[in-house]
């Protein structure tokens, strides 16, 4: 590397510390500070002279532009916002239910009344319950309602990415 | 805040830089969640620099404050595809040069991309100048200088002593071979320094034969 290319990268800021070195040893310290200085009051300078601003109402109408675009369309956004307590409403419609209709049933069949058998029943009746839910109408609600929360929690976190 | 990095002669520490890259991963961060004001921020913050290297490539206020206007947009409907590795400015200013060139493209007055990569006598101006002359009037004949530029030199000065950034992220931002931007900086400096010799000959007699 020549004299030049040293000063070249001085000049740019991309010399090394070796090569500042060497430049040191070839042009000497006052000459290093000097161009440096230029080079610094240079950029000064320049970032001054071309100083430029936007006209007062430039962010408004920009904000306004960005405000004004289209947005998702407008089922998304009310499925965005009221699938989530709709989702809830049925899945605890179709959880409630279950648990009031169903052991009823069983109840009657058997004829035994004390609330421990009741509660009993009622957890053994549920578990059948979820386990044969494909085949129960009122499952499909569930189920439906935990699709529906699914669509929403990836919709919500697709926009929180956005 | 420095969109891009300084050069090494005054280059941000680390951690000050580290600083402005998390403040900035924030605003865009809430962007992403929508937040406008957050977006209103970034505006704030690059449209007065995005001002400059736009003017530098169209020459004309008007026309630039429609491409600044223009990139704003697309770096909003944009902000999925910048991925963080780069800083945010660098990003900008690339859809800000791209706009500006797209401008040009629509007037028919697209500068040609040569590859420049000629070897070049170092350049530089002494700083005794700055002294010797009055700073309005030298700021002026930059301004002048600059303005007469074409302008793909203009955008690369911009870019190196505005913007302060690495050749690196010029090269990143204009997609020029880093010979053509070191040849188009060294032939930019030789103008300027030229203007000013004609401007004021006697001083910068003297100053010719310090140097």
């Amino acid at each position: 590397m020549t004299t030049r290319d040293r000063i070249d990268r001085l000049i740019d800021g991309t010399i090394t510390p070796a090569d500042l070195e060497i430049l040191t040893q070839e042009i000497g310290s006052e000459a290093i500070r000097r161009i440096l200085d230029g080079e610094q009051r240079l950029r000064t300078s320049i970032a001054s002279a071309t100083q430029r601003t936007t006209s007062p109402g430039f962010v408004d109408h920009l904000m306004a532009t960005i405000r004004a675009m289209p947005g998702p369309p407008r089922w998304i956004r009310l499925i965005t916002r009221w699938s989530l307590p709709g989702g809830l409403l049925l899945v605890l419609l179709g959880v409630s239910v279950t648990l009031a209709a169903l052991p009823r049933g069983v109840q009657g069949q058997t004829g035994r009344g004390d609330a421990l058998s009741d509660a009993w029943w009622r957890a053994d009746i549920m578990a059948e319950f979820l386990r044969s839910m494909a085949d129960v109408p009122v499952s499909a609600v569930i189920v439906g309602g935990m699709v529906v929360l699914a669509i929403i929690i990836a919709v919500r976190l697709d926009m929180a990415r956005r | 805040m420095k969109p891009c990095r300084a050069p090494a002669v005054q280059r941000a520490t680390t951690s000050e830089s580290n600083v402005i890259r998390l403040a900035e991963h924030d605003i865009i961060a809430r962007v992403r969640r929508g937040d406008l004001d957050a977006f209103a921020d970034l505006v704030l913050q690059y449209k007065d620099k995005a001002m400059s290297l736009a003017v530098g490539l169209l020459k004309d206020h008007h026309d630039a404050e429609d491409a600044v206007q223009e990139s704003f947009v697309k770096a909003f409907r944009g902000l999925d595809r910048f991925n963080g590795s780069a800083q945010f400015g660098t990003w900008f200013y690339r859809i800000v040069y791209n706009t500006c060139l797209n401008v040009l493209d629509a007037r028919n007055r697209r500068p040609g991309m040569d590859v420049i990569d000629e070897e070049t006598l170092p350049v530089w101006i002494e700083p005794s100048l700055f002294d010797a002359f009055d700073r309005e009037d030298v700021e002026r004949v930059l301004r002048e200088t600059l303005q007469a530029m074409p302008p793909l030199y203009a955008a690369v000065m911009d870019l190196f002593y505005v913007q302060e950034c690495t050749h690196e992220q010029i090269v990143r931002i204009t997609g020029m071979p880093v010979g053509t931007i070191k040849t188009r900086l060294h032939r930019g400096r030789a103008m300027l320094r030229d203007a000013l010799t004609a401007k004021y000959p006697e001083i910068m007699a003297n100053y010719g034969e310090r140097s």
